[in-house]
């Protein structure tokens, strides 16, 4: 199994960006994101969808830790899958989150979507760190992924990087 | 002492995730360091196999940066016993702890914990580092699995890595692996 580079964003203050025309010739995808927000937060969500859909598409689970309590919840019917928290423009300056999310099986087109993510980040007195699982109940092939924070820009100095994950001798970018 | 592993050039066999060094413990050490780490990836990962001879079936894993401050790090847990879930938080630290993160000298012979730990964009020389690290261990009646994620707070790109016992020192056949995630262009 081998892992290869797709593409690479740097969202600016963009609101949302998109990866888009996947290849179709790896088994899974890696969604990698050292990200920030400029809305005037100590933290908030990052989500993606895949192939511009929304709607009530996803639901996700989180399994979530701040320093002080650790706590579970559900989210049914939603408009994007969670894949962490970054912190926003309250927190500490140069403090980025993190997010390794992997989507397994993408071009299955008998299988909706399980998204898996671990992510946190850490401002030296807040912050969190945790898993978050989501499902798009949707079997189509995943050609698209929008990557965004909630009604807000991203912070100048995010990234995100897509990998595809092999199980042969096909090659990326 | 760490092996270098053949070629770190970016040739396709390798795809993304490239070996830089790799480390098995064949002594009783208190660190497991690797230094002079090539500044030509995006970002780094870690796998360690530990096991230290604290005297429990379990102990912690820090991680750090040599030549950094006593305070200059911090970070957030988030871990399971299989009784119950817990979290903590370390501010201004010397180093990000995973205090679940390593098996002990009681733990059933034979049995080490794994370790990931992610460095994403670890030479950007704009931005503080995030650590995130995932650890798992189990030693039938004792273990834990557990997140953490920690802040360097530092721009300096990152050239060394160590990893620590918490309480002990690592065993012979512990191993570390870091590797560099090269991306578009890299």
């Amino acid at each position: 199994m081998s892992m290869f580079p797709i593409a690479t964003l740097n969202p600016g203050n963009a609101t949302n960006v998109t990866f888009s025309s996947i290849p179709q010739t790896f088994t899974h995808l890696q969604l990698r994101a050292f990200g920030r927000t400029a809305f005037s937060t100590a933290d908030w969500d990052l989500w993606i969808q895949l192939n511009g859909v929304g709607g009530t598409s996803y639901t996700y689970h989180l399994l979530f830790g701040n320093g002080s309590s650790a706590s579970s919840a559900g989210f049914a019917s939603q408009g994007f899958a969670r894949i962490g928290s970054i912190p926003g423009s309250t927190a500490t300056a140069n403090v980025f989150g993190v997010s390794v999310c992997d989507i397994l099986d993408y071009t299955n087109t008998n299988k909706n979507k399980t998204i898996r993510a671990i992510a946190g980040f850490d401002a030296n007195g807040s912050g969190n760190v945790g898993l978050w699982s989501s499902v798009f109940l949707d079997t189509t092939a995943i050609t698209s992924i929008t990557v965004g924070t909630a009604n807000s820009n991203f912070a100048t100095g995010s990234r995100l990087d897509l990998y595809g994950i092999s199980t042969s001798n096909a090659t990326g970018a | 002492m760490p092996v270098s592993l053949a070629s770190s050039a970016a040739a396709s066999m390798h795809g993304a995730m490239v070996p830089i060094a790799s480390q098995t413990v064949t002594s009783t050490t208190y660190q497991i360091a690797f230094n002079n780490i090539p500044q030509t990836y995006q970002d780094l990962f870690l796998v360690c196999t530990l096991r230290t001879d604290n005297a429990s079936r379990s102990d912690g894993t820090s991680i750090g940066v040599s030549g950094a401050g006593s305070t200059d790090f911090s970070y957030t847990e988030l871990w399971g016993t299989g009784s119950s879930a817990n979290t903590a938080r370390g501010s201004n630290t010397s180093v990000i702890l995973a205090r679940t993160g390593s098996v002990g000298a009681t733990a059933a012979s034979g049995t080490y914990s794994a370790v990931n730990w992610h460095i994403l964009n670890y030479r950007n020389t704009s931005t503080f580092k995030t650590f995130l690290g995932r650890t798992a261990s189990d030693s039938n009646g004792d273990g834990a699995v557990e997140l953490a994620v920690g802040t360097y707070r530092s721009t300096n790109a990152i050239t060394t890595l160590s990893v620590f016992g918490w309480n002990g020192s690592y065993v012979a056949g512990s191993t570390a692996t870091l590797y560099g995630i090269r991306s578009v262009g890299q």
